[in-house]
């Protein structure tokens, strides 16, 4: 009895700390994602949150479609802009209004909608299979693709393949591209119950507090997680990773191209020699594109400045000046 | 080392409490004592080893001072008088070299344009309460009213870690006949279940508690440019809850862990936010200070024994050095003034003999408190000026956010209505329902201790270590 009273005691405790991080300027965050048969994982819709780190503490928010909410009102009587991206793009460390699809909107003075497809862990593999499922293609006059191509910048290159990485917070859809108009899909596995576990327990704050204990003590004892980032730089064979990541760009634009939509791509590729490959194939299959990393040099803007100091992703100012030279390179005609 | 803090909670104090008691169960009354010296010097040293000399340095001196007013009671009371001025002066002058020094020279410089570096001296933690418990045994020692001839006992009565870094100050008095009593030699289980109930209360009020409002008082204080009415009483009102929470946390955690050790450490709180006056206020607030600065500044100055005109120099004088004890700085002065002339006006009023409905008087009383700590919080006086401009509403209303006025809401009821912690860990005679209440506030407090470490790599320190 007296054991059961214990327990009981702790559970209540557990509870009312979960209420606490909750309801406090503690709070850690709680999944932003379910699963998705077809993806992986999706955002959750109507969900809105903290983001907290040592350097942003954000309030962010995802609309009915699990898209990043705007910060203007849609107009279905204008057209649309798909934009599609990973976590520098679903943003959720900066403020909503200077997202880049919100900044876009602004650029180009409010003529179309912007609407950010952006998720975490994605790369252009998975932004097909996102395009095909949640994009409305035929209400969209352009696509804008973003890929990056760098260590450390989004590692399109490294994530062509999420399985690879046996993390199963990524979205775990997986196409695997023989050529350029062949290929082969892998759906996500269905959940089994740890996974089930896992995501009913994603949805409470003590579960992002108990894995960020579990980091923390064992960054402290020095052990080690094998990550596929830790194999040295340059002796990678990237080949299997270039036929993806072209495959995945030649079936949207395929895609684009077959619902009279402009497509166009936005390069970040701090490595200049994966800048010349992309390059030479956007160039080859006439794909309007801009390298992000050209226009920072022009500007003579340092790289590392262009980022959170606690976080690698894109800070508010980044976005703004993405957008403004987004529109200065395209003139997404109406 | 920090109460709050890992290495005190599961290591140090848990070896300190069972070598003690070893050595005690062994009959070894002196080497337990010599062994909690040991402890509390280490856990001193832990912060800055460098200033471990200092405290012996000081406690050498002090301790050979009482012992000249020990073996020279007989001589002319000119030579005593002598020695108790060159006692409390030297104290002083330590003081006022490590707390001071940039203050003195900051205004030397001002008002005679003069161009005299500051020194940046690192303040010695708790040298404001080991220089005034030392002060006061000199004082008790010259009138004869303490005895101590043994120099281990006078270094514990100074360095017994529970009350070392941020009081209670204790006198000599209450505390090393507690250390001699035969009974307190012996581990006490009541004691323990007490000590470890009020110390998890007092870990809660701080890392829970005071650490959040910590977070809304400094958005405000420190973040902001403008602030419209409603973040202003966020702000201010939040930095009285965190102090109140943040200082009675310590208090108990102090109180709880001295209890451990079968020793009874003097209250320093008693619900000072349902005063109903400033005087009440006072004697709720910080009470051994309180107590200090009654016997010996206030009724050294006179007292109440004097005219009403000294009277009320008296009470000014006294909060001013109050103010002054708290900091070195106009701010701080200001802060002590403010109050001393609270004082001289409920004085003024109480002799008026006109009675004020509780409520209001309550109400008006947490007002002026919570104005007054604008001024203790406020790092520069913009800063102030900047909180109380928005309090009264010059910059609008400003943006409704709810959570905070939540917290706020709930912990001012638990202020003014609920029982204070020690009213509360009195009322539970039952032990198994204390260690229901330790183990939910206990566990609760651990979980918000370990995410400040894996947050920031560190814990939240008391506010009242800058004193």
């Amino acid at each position: 009895m007296k054991l059961l009273k214990i327990i009981l005691t702790v559970c209540l405790s557990l509870m009312s700390f979960e209420l606490f991080l909750t309801f406090s300027p503690f709070k850690g965050g709680v999944s932003p994602v379910q699963y998705d048969p077809d993806i992986g994982m999706w955002h959750k819709s109507n969900f809105q949150y903290v983001n907290s780190n040592d350097c942003y503490n954000t309030k962010y928010e995802f609309d009915g479609n699990g898209l990043i909410k705007n910060h203007y009102n849609f107009n279905p009587d204008k057209q649309d802009v798909i934009i599609l991206g990973d976590s520098y793009i679903e943003a959720l460390m900066i403020k909503n209004k200077n997202i880049v699809h919100n900044s876009l909107y602004r650029e180009y003075g409010g003529r179309l909608n912007f609407l950010n497809f952006g998720l975490g862990g994605t790369g252009p593999t998975q932004h097909l299979e996102i395009l095909k499922k949640f994009a409305n293609i035929r209400r969209a006059k352009y696509l804008i693709e973003f890929v990056s191509l760098d260590e450390g910048w989004g590692r399109d290159l490294e994530e062509v393949d999420p399985r690879e990485f046996g993390w199963s917070n990524r979205p775990l859809v997986h196409l695997k591209f023989s050529d350029l108009d062949h290929y082969e899909i892998f759906k996500p596995p269905t959940m089994n119950i740890k996974e089930k576990i896992r995501e009913f327990l994603a949805q409470f704050e003590l579960y992002g507090y108990l894995r960020k204990t579990l980091k923390y003590y064992k960054s402290k004892l020095s052990v080690n997680d094998s990550d596929i980032s830790k194999i040295p730089y340059g002796s990678r064979d990237w080949t299997t990773s270039w036929g993806q990541i072209k495959g995945s760009v030649f079936q949207i634009n395929k895609l684009a191209k077959a619902n009279h939509i402009g497509h166009r791509v936005i390069v970040f590729s701090p490595d200049r020699n994966h800048n010349k490959v992309i390059s030479a194939f956007l160039e080859l299959q006439e794909i309007p594109f801009v390298d992000l990393v050209d226009e920072l040099e022009k500007l003579k803007i340092d790289l590392n400045s262009i980022t959170f100091s606690c976080d690698g992703h894109w800070n508010d100012e980044t976005h703004r000046l993405f957008a403004r030279i987004i529109r200065s390179k395209f003139s997404l005609e109406n | 080392m920090l109460f709050n803090s890992f290495e005190f909670i599961l290591i140090f104090l848990p070896i300190t409490f069972l070598v003690f008691f070893f050595l005690n169960h062994l009959g070894r009354g002196e080497a337990s004592r010599i062994w909690l010296l040991g402890a509390s010097l280490f856990f001193y040293g832990w912060w800055e080893p460098v200033y471990v000399p200092l405290i012996l340095g000081s406690i050498i001196f002090n301790f050979g001072i009482s012992q000249t007013f020990l073996k020279l009671k007989s001589k002319n009371r000119f030579f005593l008088q002598s020695w108790l001025v060159i006692g409390i002066l030297s104290n002083l002058a330590l003081l006022g070299y490590f707390k001071y020094a940039d203050f003195f020279i900051e205004n030397f410089n001002w008002s005679l344009d003069a161009k005299i570096e500051l020194p940046h001296i690192i303040l010695p933690l708790a040298i404001s309460f080991f220089t005034f418990q030392q002060i006061a045994y000199l004082v008790d020692s010259y009138k004869g009213e303490v005895k101590e001839s043994s120099f281990i006992n006078y270094s514990l009565f100074v360095l017994f870690f529970p009350q070392l870094i941020s009081g209670p100050i204790v006198h000599h008095k209450e505390m090393m006949t507690q250390f001699h009593q035969p009974t307190n030699k012996r581990f006490n289980i009541n004691n323990v279940f007490s000590g470890v109930l009020i110390f998890f209360i007092g870990l809660f009020k701080k890392v829970v508690v005071a650490d959040t409002f910590a977070i809304w008082a400094s958005q405000g204080f420190d973040a902001t440019e403008t602030m419209a009415l409603i973040e202003a009483w966020i702000a201010s009102l939040s930095f009285t809850l965190q102090l109140y929470f943040d200082f009675s946390g310590y208090t108990d955690m102090a109180l709880g862990v001295a209890l451990l050790f079968n020793i009874h450490l003097p209250k320093n709180f008693n619900s000072p936010y349902k005063a109903l006056n400033i005087r009440d206020f006072w004697r709720r607030w910080h009470m051994t200070l309180g107590r200090f600065l009654k016997d010996y500044i206030y009724i050294p100055l006179g007292g109440n024994r004097v005219g009403s005109f000294r009277l009320n120099i008296n009470l000014i004088t006294t909060f001013l050095l109050c103010g002054l004890w708290h900091g070195a700085g106009w701010i701080f002065i200001f802060w002590g003034v403010l109050h001393g002339i609270a004082l001289v006006t409920y004085q003024f009023w109480s002799q008026m003999n006109i009675k004020m409905h509780y409520f209001f008087a309550g109400t008006l009383t947490f007002l002026f408190v919570n104005f007054s700590w604008v001024f203790f919080r406020a790092k520069e006086w913009k800063d102030a000026t900047k909180i109380l401009v928005g309090m009264l509403g010059f910059n609008g209303i400003g943006i409704l956010n709810l959570t905070p006025i939540i917290y706020i809401v709930f912990f001012l009821g638990v202020v003014w209505k609920a029982k204070n912690s020690m009213q509360w860990a009195e009322q539970i005679n039952n032990r198994s329902r204390a260690v229901y209440i330790a183990l939910f506030l206990g566990t609760f407090a651990i979980l918000q201790l370990n995410n400040f470490q894996i947050s920031n790599d560190n814990t939240m320190k008391f506010i009242y270590f800058n004193f």
